[in-house]
């Protein structure tokens, strides 16, 4: 099941069978062409499902991409918030691009074992570093500003506003 | 929709576009993305409901 979408009315059907029997005995149960999405797979092979499935498909992958998108400014918020208080830097853009990168950073060494998660911690700093200026003990201290500023937006946001989203770039929220 | 998401939507095209337009353009941008988002929304939830209901 994709949601709604049963994978059931999902049909193979071969066109060069001049009889039009489909390839895969599987059900059709809406057999007209207005209320199926068909899509191209050869020149010998179609794939028909309903249309639904399509809908539901990119609606899925819109909402996937709007949540991210969300997730990702409120980390760069979150940065932008602790760069401004602790470096007094007032780059928004500046502040998401490093979400962006940090949580790659994390991405990347964050699955080492034992010893993953404070390397990645500590690529994470090093990336606020590279990002901004005055050392590694500005940069922790920003990480640590940024952390607790996340802290305090998710909880509004999801508290107050009942909104169920994350922040992209700040590890542990 | 809450007064709160349309100033978010403002706040963040208005920081996005000050610095590289000027504070007038920037102002400009978070204008039209704060009406954009106040009338395409219905127009989003009226052709597009599973799509309006993600945005809003």
């Amino acid at each position: 099941m994709i949601g709604d979408c049963s994978v059931s009315y999902i049909t193979v059907w071969d066109t060069d069978n001049p009889s039009g029997m489909f390839a895969t005995s599987t059900t059709i149960e809406h057999s007209d062409n207005e209320s199926q999405y068909q899509s191209h797979m050869s020149d010998r092979y179609f794939i028909a499902f309903p249309r639904s499935c399509t809908i539901m498909a990119v609606t899925g992958l819109v909402g996937s991409v709007v949540a991210f998108v969300i997730a990702l400014l409120i980390g760069g918020l979150a940065i932008y918030i602790s760069a401004r208080v602790v470096s007094d830097i007032d780059d928004y853009s500046h502040a998401v691009v490093t979400a962006f990168v940090g949580a790659i950073a994390w991405a990347l060494t964050a699955w080492i074992p034992l010893i993953g998660p404070v390397i990645a911690l500590i690529v994470w700093i090093g990336v606020i570093n590279w990002r901004y200026p005055g050392g590694w003990g500005k940069a922790a201290i920003i990480g640590l500003a940024a952390w607790v500023s996340a802290l305090v937006i998710l909880f509004v946001v999801n508290s107050i506003l009942g909104l169920g989203i994350g922040a992209f770039g700040i590890p542990g929220v | 929709m809450s007064f709160t998401k349309l100033l978010g939507v403002a706040w963040t095209a208005w920081k996005f576009a000050a610095k590289r337009l000027g504070p007038i353009g920037g102002l400009v941008v978070a204008a039209v993305a704060a009406v954009g988002y106040v009338y395409l929304g219905p127009r989003l939830a009226e052709n597009h409901p599973a799509l309006a209901k993600i945005i809003r």
